[in-house]
């Protein structure tokens, strides 16, 4: 007899929990993290934008130990190399023949810290193994473990010694999440908590905890239970007015005059995918608009390029978004 | 006596003096007979000498004079034409004294000034025409783009009437209550409560418009009409929740 099928009730139940968890560890990111919940269930990939200290690594590793998950993480140089990432094959001198390394990059949760400081040949070989979810080394052609989800992160402000990142490589993340620094009582909170950390004794020696030793190991769920939620993602109900909604926002970033570069279909499909994750984190079966809204931001605003006259004019794609919106409304 | 020396001085001085054409020369102890002599004023540049008396010197029945004399005309000038008395201005008669203005070159060779002529201006053509002719367009093509303009401002100023929101709103919840409405209708009609929402709350975002007590039990229901797959609430119940955006 087969377990019976979760009511979106109790997946909704199971993602807070998960939400909870990060919370005790991360405050204040609890959009962060509904966003990286979103990308990890509709295997996506989210690029966070932000600056330096805010948590971005806290986030990830106490995500993956939350969700059981292995977590790599990969510091991006200039002088990094695309086997540093996907690994290589070695001679081994025992046998004689060749040994294969893999990298970094077979692991569940990828985080890339500031993914444009790497050349273009390194960006390139990752974000083709994002699409392909495949690394090929040597001869042999090997898969992503599953789930797999790439967060990337890049800073905002220095842009000396970069390179952007091209719109065909940013369409590749489903989300773009621009991360804000922590409301006033949320860095009291910040401070409070690690006011407590105290010091961590070891091999007759003694350390300043940190927060990530906060980090349980205990995880929620098992990984049956985040399969089940990936596949309940695809039984949210997305009504046809939904899809009008989806497409008339599309279509009028595409028509709008400030923007030279409007949405691609793979936006489209990513509002839709993402509005699904959304509705099943808040307990619904269907999709309402509100999820559009919430998303647009993240999903659209990286895939979206000004007009040399809307610049011209200081206009920012923000508010330029904002207009598309509230147009769609009146 | 007398006379003799008279006419002496008479045929002394009908001798012809040279001179080069433009350069001074003078012709001292000249005797004219009777009272005082002048040259006579120049009111043109037709004179083909310029006089100039130096020195008067008294002498019997006359006066000596010196005379600076300078030739603009080559050839042969009589002296007497250019004075006069200066008590009657009446022309001087008993002089035969010549100047003879000479060139070096013949006179057929020499530069003379040009002739003022008075030319009608020059026929329309070629360079100046074309230019004329494309600063005339350039003007006619201006007004016209300023008066193109000008007419397109005055028709866009010409407020268009949009229907407002409610305009439109009203004949889809009429449509609603009768369940006659597509699905590009129904996501208008939507996107209309919402935008109606905004208006009436305009600080709040869509989240905080789903969860307020005035908004949230239209927007809530509405949103379990139009998404869910299973709605519970019917189409009666829909058409008395819009009842009163249709008025």
């Amino acid at each position: 007899m087969s377990k019976p099928h979760p009511t979106p009730e109790h997946l909704a139940r199971y993602l807070t929990q998960i939400r909870e968890r990060v919370g005790q560890i991360v405050v204040g990111q609890d959009e962060v993290v509904e966003r990286m919940l979103i990308a990890l269930l509709t295997s996506g990939h989210i690029l966070l934008e932000g600056m330096p200290g805010l948590a971005k690594t806290l986030l990830v590793n106490t995500m993956s130990k939350a969700l059981h998950l292995n977590f790599s993480r990969v510091q991006f140089t200039i002088d990094l190399l695309p086997s540093d990432i996907l690994g290589t094959e070695m001679l081994d001198e025992k046998t004689g023949g060749f040994r294969t390394h893999k990298g970094p990059i077979f692991t569940n949760l990828l985080l890339t810290d500031e993914i444009n400081r790497a050349a273009p040949k390194v960006q390139g070989a990752l974000l083709e193994a994002m699409q392909e979810r495949k690394v090929t080394l040597g001869s042999k052609t090997y898969s992503l473990p599953t789930p797999f989800l790439v967060i990337a992160t890049q800073n905002p402000i220095e842009q000396s010694g970069t390179f952007e990142l091209p719109e065909a490589q940013l369409d590749r993340f489903m989300l773009c999440h621009r991360l804000q620094y922590p409301t006033v009582e949320e860095e009291e909170e910040i401070l409070r908590r690690n006011l407590k950390l105290g010091v961590s004794k070891k091999d007759g020696g003694a350390v300043a905890r940190t927060e990530f030793d906060l980090v349980s190991e205990e995880s929620i769920g098992t990984p049956e239970d985040l399969v089940k939620a990936m596949e309940a993602v695809h039984d949210i109900h997305v009504s046809e007015v939904f899809l009008k909604h989806v497409v008339d926002l599309v279509e009028r970033t595409r028509k709008h005059p400030d923007l030279e570069l409007g949405c691609s279909p793979r936006a489209g499909i990513s509002i839709l995918k993402a509005s699904r994750a959304r509705a099943l984190i808040h307990g619904r079966d269907y999709a309402i608009p509100e999820d559009l809204f919430a998303l647009a931001d993240d999903v659209i605003l990286h895939r979206i390029r000004l007009s040399y006259e809307a610049l011209a004019e200081g206009k920012t794609p923000q508010g330029v978004l904002r207009e598309i919106l509230e147009a769609s409304i009146s | 006596m007398r006379p003799l020396l008279l006419f002496l001085a008479l045929i002394a001085t009908g001798f012809a003096l040279e001179s080069p054409l433009g350069l001074p020369t003078t012709l001292n102890d000249v005797y004219i007979p009777g009272k005082k002599v002048e040259p006579i004023p120049r009111k043109d540049f037709s004179s083909s000498i310029v006089v100039r008396i130096l020195d008067i010197k008294p002498a019997a029945d006359g006066f000596r004079y010196n005379f600076s004399l300078y030739g603009l005309d080559p050839g042969t000038h009589s002296l007497k034409d250019y004075l006069q008395y200066i008590h009657d201005k009446s022309p001087v008669t008993q002089l035969t004294q010549n100047l003879t203005i000479t060139t070096v070159k013949p006179l057929d060779t020499l530069p003379a000034p040009e002739k003022i002529t008075h030319n009608s201006p020059p026929k329309l053509g070629g360079y100046r025409l074309l230019i004329i002719t494309l600063g005339v367009l350039w003007f006619l093509i201006l007004l016209a783009i300023l008066f193109y303009k000008k007419k397109n401002t005055e028709v866009r100023e010409i407020p268009k009437k949009e229907p407002t929101l409610k305009e439109r709103l009203i004949p889809l919840v009429l449509a609603a209550a009768k369940n006659d409405l597509d699905d590009q209708e129904r996501a208008t009609l939507e996107r209309l409560i919402l935008g109606h929402w905004k208006e009436q709350l305009p600080e709040k975002s869509l989240a905080e418009l789903r969860q307020h007590p005035e908004s949230s039990p239209l927007l809530l229901q509405l949103e379990n009409w139009l998404h869910s797959p299973n709605p519970s609430i019917n189409q009666l119940q829909i058409s008395t929740l819009l009842a009163p955006y249709g008025k």
